[in-house]
């Protein structure tokens, strides 16, 4: 080792001398400095305007991910989960109401199956090659059938008065409640953490680009320092309008970022209003309404009570999807629709309560009644219209703050490869004009 | 399927087990394993006595005319008689097309409303989940149960019995198409029965060794033989009738292994309530109500057997 060493040590030096020479013989000299410095400044720039060209893009894509990808299937995995849990509690009903009103919910029924089975279909194109989200919507795809099958034969069997057809219900009530809405839930779940990744870096702070910028804009201050030094001229016009230049591109990048971020944070509540606090409430109340109807259905089971009550706490219960809603709320509108969709709750356990009351008191026919056509059957839907309201309300925020961070972004790349190309020209167009007067 | 179906069937087993856990733990005490004390009105429940209840007392009241101080001028003073009942069981309870509740056991009810008001109408029928059936007489939520009840000792330490109003007794149901001959031929087969009923012990201690599958309802047990889940469901030849009524493609085979003497369930504080309702019993045996009952609701059971003889103590 040690000869080796010997060996190598005295090699670095000639590679200094070169570059002792060209220096003495070229840099050396005022022309010489101003051709680095002009050199160094356009790459400096070209460099910055790059870094920030690169990033805007990003940002714009990522924002357009956000409003033209992300989001519709989030919103196609909330009309799945809605449409499953809808479908869950309007069979139930349908089941109890048979023979009193034919035929009154199978429709709606109809729908909810063609909605989830389309809702499916859709989130698989969107979803792309996500492999942990294909999986769960490949799971939910499998168990639908089973579960429509399962209805259907409780349906069958209900035309019949059979009473069979009471199992069958409640076995495809807990299929659709314990396996396939909970499944649903981490399909959403794990969609919300993927919009949330996006809003992050969407919104996120771009120092990188920041930094170059701000380099670039000492680089050009030393660059006039130093051609007054040189030149002893005050002014230098090509490196006062690429100064000018790069300024512009930090101020309107400044302010674009800072409104777009804020306009992303504004939809990222509207979208976590719906998808944490608004869109769980839905699902509660409707699967609170499919155990009320259930109960009345299945009477030699044990009773489904404890489970109702549960569900109205995650709705309405302290911290429950309501409360959440209410803290997500950001402006008087948002707050007073969710108060509506709480006093709705209220109501609708109230007529519940009714409904036991009739029930505990022998007066069957008339709890029937009141659950699938009077008073619990209206304050259900007037909690659904409630939570719907607020959903909508929230959504429409939605649309508008994510187009108006992507309006603020619009012409912010252009402009960036435009400010980039303007500064770059004239600063070699203004040590040009120095350097001319060397020849 | 068969993971999920499992699951969703477990589920519904939990809540019967949690429920159980709170009212019915002791159903499957022994008698024997009671704790002394001191000594009960009655003499100790064995498979001799098991059956007797307590003896009318002298001819029953006129209709509207109940003794006054008794349990059955309480019920009269209040309007109405609070029965507890099971829904889904034909054809001993049902709700009929226009959502009635009719049956063999809903007969029964009607005719004690009739002898205690004149009008068999004057009855709420409360209905019950299966595991409640003897709490809710315990708690006094109903004044009785007509629920397919069969009297053992065991329950006998929570509630008091009528004396026999039908004898039925435990049976299979299988598939028509299937070999199954009875119990004996379903050695290591999954059968169904309801949890906590006595269906499911009588499965447990068969000597043919089949495997019980316990659902929330009997027919939870039908839904499974249909989807192919369970090769037999085991309760008694009232409720298989029931279902093969439900299902045409079964048969119910075999002979009875098992008998379910059925007993109104009655709060053990209310004798006379007790020694009422087997007078109107006796009454309704007598004068043909129980046989033309018989005939329009279990009549494919067979032509009709000899009326249950009630058996009393003092």
């Amino acid at each position: 080792m040690p000869p080796r060493q010997q060996a190598v040590e005295p090699s670095p030096t000639p590679s200094f001398q070169v570059f002792a020479r060209i220096r003495r013989s070229d840099w050396d000299t005022t022309p010489g400095w101003l051709r680095v410095a002009q050199l160094l400044l356009v790459l400096g720039i070209l460099l910055a305007g790059g870094v920030a060209a690169y990033d805007t893009n990003a940002r714009v894509n990522t924002t357009g991910d956000i409003a033209g990808s992300l989001e519709p299937l989030n919103g196609t995995v909330s009309t799945l989960y809605r449409s499953l849990a809808d479908a869950d509690a309007t069979v139930a009903k349908e089941y109890l109401s048979a023979g009193m009103q034919p035929n009154e919910t199978l429709i709606p029924y109809g729908d909810d199956v063609h909605t989830a089975a389309t809702s499916l279909a859709l989130a698989g194109t969107q979803a792309g090659a996500e492999p942990a989200t294909a999986k769960l919507i490949a799971d939910i795809t499998s168990q639908l059938p089973e579960y429509t099958g399962l209805v259907e034969r409780a349906r069958a069997n209900n035309r019949q008065n059979f009473a069979v057809g009471a199992s069958y219900l409640r076995s495809a009530s807990a299929l659709m409640q314990n396996t396939i809405l909970p499944e649903t839930a981490k399909l959403q779940q794990r969609q919300a953490a993927r919009l949330g990744d996006a809003y992050q870096q969407a919104g996120s702070v771009p120092f990188v680009a920041l930094a170059f910028c701000l380099l670039s804009l000492a680089g050009l201050f030393w660059a006039q320092v130093f051609v007054f030094r040189r030149t002893h001229r005050v002014f230098n016009v090509g490196l006062v309008l690429a100064s000018v230049a790069v300024l512009t591109g930090l101020l309107w990048w400044t302010v674009a970022g800072v409104a777009s971020a804020r306009s992303l944070t504004r939809a990222l509540g509207h979208s976590r209003s719906v998808s944490d606090a608004l869109a769980p409430a839905q699902i509660d109340a409707l699967n609170a309404r499919a155990l009320e109807s259930l109960e009345l259905v299945d009477r030699d089971a044990p009773s489904l009570e404890a489970y109702f009550d549960n569900r109205m706490r995650l709705l309405a219960g302290n911290n429950g999807a309501l409360d959440t809603a209410e803290r997500f709320a950001t402006d008087q509108k948002g707050k007073a629709l969710v108060q509506t969709a709480v006093e709705a709750a209220r109501g609708y356990a109230t007529a519940h309560a009714g409904v036991e009351q009739l029930d505990g008191d022998g007066k069957y026919l008339e709890a029937v009644d009141a659950a699938v056509h009077t008073t619990a059957a209206m304050a259900f839907n007037r909690l659904g219209a409630a939570l719907q309201a607020a959903v909508d309300y929230e959504h429409g925020a939605f649309t508008t703050d994510i187009e108006r961070a992507q309006g603020r972004l619009d012409d912010l790349p252009i402009g960036t490869v435009v400010l980039t190309l303007v500064a770059m020209t004239a600063v070699a167009w203004g040590f040009q004009r120095r350097l001319e007067e060397y020849r | 399927m068969s993971t999920r179906f499992a699951l969703a069937c477990s589920v519904l087993a939990a809540v019967v087990l949690v429920a159980a856990g709170q009212g019915s733990a002791s159903a499957v005490r022994p008698a024997v394993g009671r704790a002394p004390g001191p000594a009960p009105a009655t003499p100790a429940c064995n498979q001799q006595n098991v059956l007797a209840s307590l003896r009318p007392q002298g001819p029953l009241p006129d209709p509207g005319q109940m003794p006054l101080g008794s349990t059955m001028a309480r019920i009269a003073k209040r309007g109405s008689l609070i029965v507890g009942v099971l829904q889904d069981i034909p054809p001993l309870a049902s709700r009929d097309l226009n959502r009635q509740p009719v049956g063999f056991d809903i007969d029964v009810a009607r005719d004690l409303a009739k002898a205690i008001f004149g009008d068999p109408g004057r009855v709420v029928f409360q209905p019950l989940p299966e595991v409640d059936r003897f709490t809710t007489v315990r708690s006094g939520q109903v004044d009785l149960t007509v629920a397919a009840a069969s009297i053992t000792c065991p329950l006998r330490d929570q509630v008091d019995f009528s004396a026999v109003y039908y004898e039925a007794g435990q049976r299979v149901l299988v598939d028509s198409d299937s070999d199954f001959t009875g119990i004996d031929s379903l050695g290591g087969k999954r059968v169904c029965a309801a949890q906590g009923s006595t269906s499911l012990t009588h499965l447990q201690a068969a000597a043919s060794k089949p495997v019980p599958v316990g659902m929330a309802t009997e027919t939870d047990c039908l839904m499974l033989l249909q989807l192919g889940k369970v090769d037999a469901v085991s309760t008694d030849d009232t409720i298989l009738a029931g279902m093969k009524a439900q299902d045409l493609r079964t048969a119910v085979v075999g002979p009875q292994f098992s008998e379910e003497p059925y007993g109104v369930v009655i709060n053990k504080n209310t004798p006379d309530l007790v020694r009422f309702v087997n007078a109107v019993l006796a009454a309704r045996i007598a004068d043909g109500r129980w046989l033309a009952s018989y005939q329009h609701w279990l009549k494919p059971l067979g032509p009709a057997p000899a009326p249950p003889t009630p058996q009393y103590q003092d």
